[in-house]
């Protein structure tokens, strides 16, 4: 018996020892400065012409052609569409579409014919892995219901509860969307989530309003059309893009938000919970009013651990000193409540990527990627992001001009005072 | 047969194929259920692991094939519907899947696919079709290549196969055509191709005669399934019985061959059901068939009963029941006079040198010239012919709204082909329904300064039969055009041109003469008020079928 409490007191105090022990260290993590953070954009399937996306060599190869942007933290696509491109339990995948008389199959050579689902070891479980072992932060970029225009990209989920469909202004239901609206459309959102957090991954990137994703156009959903007549006692705008409608539709995200940082939460692991917002504009309500992307409130709650400006809408003008002034807009507005990602997007669908810059200023990529690195550095932004690095289409100038000045000069994040 | 001997049959795919085996299933679970409204008791077929799905009944009515993952891939298995026992006919390694009999009840066709390698090592055979012996044997390969080939079906004549694929696609549109095969072999055809970005023609159903088919539809990935009904002579010609306000899919033709059994949802709807559609009235309704989305019905041959796969107990098992008999439209439609219909035409009968007009308004037309009478319609293909009503009554819109529908057959000229059209002081081109030189119909009004604003239809209006055509300018200003009631093109809510009395109303050219309606019009109607999908639809299913009988 005596024996049995010696060994009682000694694990506790070994508790005791080991507990102190991680204060320590923590307290030595908040003190040091902090990596300047380039998070890459990673699709695997934009790279299936290219490596076999099927086999974990694939894979490696894949993180080895991104890391030569200096990328520290990886935000591995999880999906297509709401199709799962990892051995997901709860939703369907790309290649489900081959037996699923709804989907219309992708017809690409390669692209159509990819089985991730099927994919062994599980693709994010190996890549989070693979992350880990390079001394990478593995995270997940999820495209909040991207739907790439395209009917294989429709998920089983969807597929299966037409009663949550999402409602365009004239009533047609459509199986592209089911409304946050809906309780179990949301918790099937976070079923996903739990997914994503049992294989390890570290950083969560929910990017609704990428284009083609979630919008406010198709929440004219019964639940949230009823609240809007109770609230303002009149029937809502024919226009999407209203901006009551938007700040009505935005009570929905905000509160699906909640729920996924609760969830969080309760893993009992810190996972960094990602947002982007498109064209954000802090000087004007624009994101809130044309996409209910109430962002400002969200960094007030506490909601979201960093902001991702997914892209500013720059003055072709003085294309570098009005992204600066925007920047500098936005961190203001957020004053340290959260972290911020600056875009260095070689993707120009916005016309607003680096190909844009070069077209205005007549300067090269890799001139301009090190100026907008610089520019968020010297702003205080806590890193870049790049949207998004397929093989290469960030040129090798370009990675080796990330790779250099990330890992040199703009290696820590820009203390205030510096 | 021996293993190898299946596999030297199925190329270089590893079959493994067992000769059929009856399993006496001990389908425990297998209960009638109390029927929960129209169409009686319902009856649970299959229990077990797994989903079972896409049931097909077997022409002498004694059995049913169907799909199921319940050993992990998608199998085909027939379950004996006396005795319940169930045996495989198809399983192994791979997806075998949309199983379909042949009308003599000896062969089941259906897809099937096997993938042995990545995509970037390379895929040489996709889904393709094969068939098997009703009874179990080897499989016959019946198409091949890097294609899906699925939801095949036996055309009535049992010597030819009809199914769906992406053949003939381009790699970035995504479109699913329909496309036919010899039973004895040989190169697939395409036979009602889809062009565009997500346009599909899946899962065809013909009617006992061989002579229409039906099928799920969709036109681009912001559209709903719909369903559509088509002549095997002219496929191209679609009559499309649901609207993008629900999605419906999956049809199957009872053997009657006036109903249409299909997996649909409308708004309101607590998931997925069974639909019966009339063919003939477009009318429709749900099958009560429980908790659960109801999936994929499949007629016996009797045409009484209907078996679909249900997920009420959490995967998806078969169930059966007595189909329901459809409420039948009322046999004539009582329309009282609409006061706000300013013109209407018939031109079933040849009329003198005057129109009688069927509205309130009495606006009798002029002819001019020697329009063709024939088959019920009038042609001004003849130079010189037109009919005019000038000074019409109630043509006075102001910049409210009013509707035009038109029941034509358009030729194939490569010229402007006007239908009907209005000429104001200040705008003789002040409204125009017509055929444009690519084939698509046209409904255009006018902004406040004059500014041109129409609606045109998707596509090349059919050529073979009676199309109705409906062209609106609804009261916020907003241009639309109908295609048998299916709305096509809406325009920005500024054409709200202010309408006084007109000159006058053309049928059959423009207001000066040209541009000639070379087709058929068979029937003109004018509102001065918006008119609903319902009206702008018309009775063109009538005009469908009514030319198919001719």
């Amino acid at each position: 018996m005596r024996r049995l409490v010696r060994r009682w007191r000694a694990a506790r105090m070994g508790v005791v020892v080991a507990l102190a022990g991680l204060a320590t260290a923590s307290a030595a993590w908040a003190a040091a400065p902090e990596r300047f953070e380039v998070a890459a954009w990673v699709d695997h399937f934009d790279f299936s012409r290219h490596f076999d996306t099927e086999k974990a060599e694939g894979w490696a190869q894949i993180l080895d052609h991104v890391q030569e942007t200096g990328a520290t933290t990886i935000l591995w696509r999880n999906c297509g569409g709401s199709t799962m491109r990892y051995q997901s339990q709860i939703e369907a995948h790309h290649h489900s579409s081959q037996i699923d008389k709804r989907r219309i199959a992708d017809n690409r050579p390669v692209g159509g014919w990819v089985r991730y689902g099927e994919a062994q070891p599980d693709i994010i479980r190996e890549v989070v892995r693979l992350c880990k072992e390079r001394g990478l932060r593995p995270g997940i970029h999820w495209p909040f219901e991207e739907t790439h225009w395209a009917g294989w990209t429709i998920g089983q989920y969807n597929l299966e509860h037409p009663q949550f469909w999402g409602r365009n202004v004239s009533g047609q239901p459509w199986w592209g969307r089911v409304s946050l609206a809906y309780e179990p459309a949301v918790q099937h959102k976070l079923a996903l989530v739990d997914e994503l957090l049992a294989r390890g991954v570290e950083v969560l990137f929910v990017d609704f309003w990428r284009t083609g994703a979630w919008g406010p156009g198709y929440e004219y959903v019964e639940p949230v059309v009823s609240a809007y007549r109770q609230k303002y006692g009149t029937e809502p705008p024919a226009d999407p893009k209203d901006p009551r409608w938007c700040r009505h539709v935005s009570e929905y995200v905000s509160g699906f938000l909640r729920q996924l940082r609760a969830r969080l939460q309760a893993s009992g692991r810190r996972v960094e919970l990602a947002v982007g917002i498109p064209e954000i504009a802090p000087l004007s309500d624009e994101p809130l009013i044309r996409s209910a992307a109430d962002w400002r409130r969200w960094v007030e709650e506490g909601l979201v651990d960093t902001l991702v400006i997914n892209y500013v809408r720059w003055d072709k003008k003085s294309p570098l000193e009005s992204t600066r002034a925007a920047y500098r807009q936005v961190l203001d507005a957020v004053a340290g409540r959260c972290r911020v990602w600056c875009p260095v997007q070689q993707y120009d669908f916005t016309g607003c990527g680096l190909p844009a810059y070069e077209k205005a200023t007549g300067q090269k990529g890799e001139e301009l990627a090190e100026a907008l690195t610089r520019l968020a550095h010297r702003e205080g932004a806590s890193g870049i992001s790049l949207e998004c690095v397929d093989y290469n289409n960030y040129r090798p100038a370009v990675r080796e001009a990330l790779r250099r000045l990330t890992h040199g000069e703009c290696r820590q994040v820009r203390q205030a005072g510096e | 047969m021996q293993r190898n001997e299946a596999q030297s049959l199925l190329g270089a795919s590893p079959w493994a194929f067992r000769p059929a085996v009856v399993w006496a299933v001990a389908l425990a679970g297998l209960a009638g259920l109390p029927g929960p409204g129209v169409g009686g008791e319902l009856l649970q077929l299959t229990s077990g692991p797994g989903n079972d799905t896409e049931a097909a009944w077997s022409p002498d009515g004694k059995q049913i094939v169907f799909q199921s993952d319940r050993q992990g891939t998608l199998d085909l298995y027939v379950l004996d519907v006396a005795s319940k026992a169930l045996k495989p006919l198809v399983e192994g390694p791979g997806h075998a899947a949309f199983p379909a009999w042949s009308p003599d009840g000896k062969w089941i066709v259906y897809s099937y696919a096997h993938f042995t390698k990545t995509a970037f090592e390379g895929i040489e055979e996709g889904y393709n079709l094969f068939l098997v012996p009703a009874e179990g044997g080897a499989p016959r390969r019946l198409t091949q290549g890097r294609y899906r080939d699925y939801a095949p079906v036996f055309l009535p004549d049992g010597k030819t196969i009809w199914f769906s694929s992406d053949r003939g696609a381009n790699e970035k549109t995504n479109a699913v055509s329909l496309c036919e095969v010899a039973v004895e072999g040989g190169e697939p055809k395409v036979v009602l191709r889809r062009e565009g970005k997500d346009h599909a023609a899946v899962q065809a159903s013909f009617a006992a005669d061989g002579r229409s088919f039906a099928y799920g539809a969709i036109a681009g990935f912001r559209d709903n399934w719909r369903i559509r009904i088509a002549h095997r002579d002219t496929p191209e010609d679609g009559y499309t019985l649901t609207s993008a306000q629900g999605c419906f899919y999956g049809p199957r033709w009872s053997p009657s061959g006036t109903l249409l059994a299909c997996t649909g949802f409308e708004v309101g709807d607590a998931g997925w059901g069974v639909w019966l559609l009339d063919a003939r009235s477009g009318q429709r309704t749900r099958l009560e068939a429980g908790p659960g989305n109801s999936r994929s019905p499949a007629w016996a041959p009797d045409g009484r009963r209907l078996v679909w796969e249900n997920n009420r107990t959490g995967a998806y098992k078969l169930y059966c029941t007595e189909a329901p008999a459809i409420p039948s439209a009322a046999a004539t439609v009582t329309r009282p006079a609409d006061q706000k219909q300013v013109l209407h035409y018939s031109f079933a009968e040849r009329p003198g040198p005057t129109v009688t007009d069927l509205s309130p308004q009495e606006n009798a037309g002029q002819v001019h010239g020697a329009p063709t009478w024939l088959e019920r319609g009038a042609s001004f293909a003849a130079a010189e012919t037109w009919i005019a009503i000038p000074k019409a009554k109630g043509f006075d819109f102001g910049a409210g709204p009013f509707a035009v529908r038109a029941v034509v057959k358009p030729v194939k000229s490569g010229k402007l082909a006007m239908i009907a059209m209005g000429e104001y002081a200040g705008n003789r081109l002040g409204w125009q329904l017509y055929v444009g030189e690519d084939g698509r119909a046209f409904f255009n009004s006018r902004t406040t300064d004059l500014q041109y604003r129409g609606a045109r239809s998707h596509q090349p209006l059919p050529t073979s039969r009676p199309v109705t055509l409906t062209g609106m300018r609804d009261a916020d200003g907003r241009v639309r055009l109908y295609v048998d009631g299916d709305l096509q093109q809406t325009t920005a809510a500024d054409a709200l041109y202010c309408y006084g009395a007109p000159i006058q109303v053309r049928i059959g050219t423009q207001y000066n003469g040209s541009a000639s309606f070379p087709g058929w019009i068979y029937d003109l109607a004018v509102f001065g008020r918006e008119v609903s999908p319902e009206e702008a639809r018309g009775d063109a299913l009538e005009w469908f079928w009514a030319m198919r009988s001719k």
